[in-house]
């Protein structure tokens, strides 16, 4: 274990270092204030309705910020030639896969979350109100679409601007055929878990009035993402531990 | 012979259709060996194999009688690596990357063992500045501090005087030789520039579209692909000269530096006849010594003086 350890160590100071650290933290900064400022129904609704109305920008910055980071690491390593390098040390791969993963995945979450619980102070929400939890479920099922979809792809091209483009035009390309209608697109994912956990636990203010979603619809918007993430993920560490080639 | 450090035979790697090695049989004891071919003879590939990073197609290849593919992580730990391409992170300063890469092989008082390192290659002065702002030549050497921090037993250098200037090659190719002496560490350097091979190595393998074409002490080697050129010393050269030009197991004859210089076609005609004929014309006969072929001509032989 003290391999993975070290390798950890090395992954958060290459690839989370000061201007990258300050930029993943100025964006997601960025798209809460971005968004508070251009909506102007938010302030004057003052409650917890406002946090579904002030995640897409956010949900935005998120898949490309996430898509752009999986992609550096994933295929960027592999065309640099620095799992090439790492892979020639005494390194399993599983360690080297799963440090990867490790070192950007928790921390682009808890900076995205970080960031967007200045809406609460904004909104004068409270920090235990239970949809704000529900909006973070919800970025962390689009954060496991963008990492699954950016490391599958980064694994075939193992070219940091093909894995970048291919995986955010994919995900943004599903945000924008779906619309909010489909459990695949994330504003669609959150107006489902919004719609059922607001009705179950504000029902004097239901967060919708022409639409309700059931149970199944909240569960359903919640598998699709985690099994999508898990055959990707579980499919580009089988391909990278047993099969993948380092020329 | 001792017994070889690196072993393969029979070593296929194919590319979709394209076969780059074809049945690869590569022996590489103990020392300094150089692994010489042109580009795209299949150099880095075999060390691609050698490393586990490449999974062969066929045939079996071996390092310390472990499985490169199966055994690569135990075989990864007793060796050091120096690929061509220099993928080293940028942002780190030399001193950082090189506790990274301790911590990783599990180096005990790494930081000391980094300085000395460092020290080894002559990085002192560096150890605080960024890679990035590194010359080709710094890297090169930070290449093989990098390959050296475990202490390894053996160590494969892919190309390690690419793009460094003469005066930092013959550095580099110094360092090495001291670490052989010093600390008994075995390499294996690949290359295509023969003269490199020339200073260091007692050991030659030569790869010619993905096959072995000769390998070999270098000395025997050398005696093989001689020119069979001949350096004879005597007390009246010009009269020398003159008698043995008459010689039909002779193609050629000059003075060089007060010394003759014989092509002979017939070796076996020649050595009978010289110390006949020295004593004929009442010579001293100083010196005769056969002159070994040169890397160049044994690689312009093997290679089909490509």
């Amino acid at each position: 274990m003290a391999s993975f350890f070290s390798l950890l160590r090395w992954e958060l100071e290459e690839y989370l270092s000061f201007p990258v650290l300050a930029f993943l933290i100025v964006s997601a900064i960025a798209a809460v204030l971005f968004q508070t400022n251009s909506g102007g129904h938010i302030t004057s609704e003052r409650s917890y309705i406002s946090l579904f109305h002030t995640s897409g920008t956010v949900f935005l910055f998120l898949t490309f910020c996430a898509g752009v980071f999986f992609s550096r690491s994933f295929a960027g390593a592999v065309g640099k030639g620095e799992t090439k390098l790492m892979l020639s040390y005494p390194v399993k791969r599983w360690q080297l896969f799963l440090s990867k993963f490790t070192a950007l995945f928790p921390i682009i979450f808890v900076i995205y979350g970080a960031a967007y619980a200045l809406l609460l102070y904004f909104n004068s929400i409270s920090v235990f109100e239970p949809m704000f939890f529900v909006t973070l479920l919800a970025f962390l099922l689009q954060l496991m679409l963008t990492c699954g979809v950016s490391v599958a792809v980064a694994m075939v091209t193992k070219s940091e601007i093909i894995s970048i483009l291919a995986s955010l035009l994919f995900l943004l390309g599903i945000d924008s055929v779906g619309g909010a209608g489909t459990y695949l697109s994330a504003q669609g994912r959150l107006k489902f878990l919004f719609s059922y956990f607001g009705d179950l636990i504000h029902p004097d203010v239901p967060p919708f009035t022409e639409f309700s979603a059931t149970a199944g619809d909240a569960a359903t918007a919640v598998v699709v993402p985690v099994v999508i993430f898990l055959v990707l993920f579980v499919a580009a560490f089988v391909y990278f531990t047993r099969f993948m080639e380092v020329d | 012979m001792d017994a070889f450090v690196v072993e393969t035979s029979g070593l296929v790697k194919s590319f979709g259709r394209a076969t780059v090695l074809n049945h690869l049989d590569l022996q590489v004891p103990k020392g300094i060996s150089g692994f010489i071919g042109k580009n795209g003879a299949g150099k880095t590939t075999t060390i691609g194999v050698l490393l586990g990073l490449l999974k062969p197609n066929g045939g079996k290849a071996t390092i310390f009688g472990l499985d490169c593919w199966r055994e690569s992580f135990q075989i990864r730990r007793r060796i050091g690596i120096m690929h061509e391409v220099n993928a080293y992170p940028g942002g780190f300063t030399a001193q950082r990357f090189l506790e990274h890469v301790a911590r990783i092989y599990g180096v005990t008082q790494a930081n000391q063992r980094v300085r000395q390192v460092l020290k080894d290659v002559g990085l002192s002065d560096a150890q605080d500045k960024p890679i990035k702002a590194f010359s080709a030549g710094m890297t090169r050497r930070l290449g093989l501090a990098q390959a050296l921090i475990s202490d390894p037993e053996f160590v494969i250098l892919d190309e390690p005087t690419a793009n460094i200037d003469p005066l930092g090659r013959v550095a580099l190719l110094d360092r090495i030789k001291e670490m052989h002496k010093q600390h008994g560490t075995g390499f294996l350097i690949s290359t295509h520039i023969l003269s490199d091979l020339e200073k260091v190595c007692s050991w030659l393998s030569i790869i010619d579209a993905g096959k072995i074409v000769d390998q070999g002490n270098i000395e025997a080697l050398a005696e093989k692909y001689s020119a069979n050129i001949y350096k004879i010393e005597v007390s009246d050269p010009q009269v020398f000269v003159e008698r043995v030009q008459m010689l039909s197991a002779v193609e050629r004859v000059w003075i060089e530096d007060g010394k003759v210089y014989c092509k002979v076609q017939d070796p076996a005609v020649f050595y009978s006849e010289i110390p006949r004929i020295a004593s004929e014309l009442k010579l001293q006969l100083k010196g005769f010594q056969h002159m070994l072929g040169t890397l160049e001509e044994i690689y312009t032989k093997t290679s089909g003086g490509s």
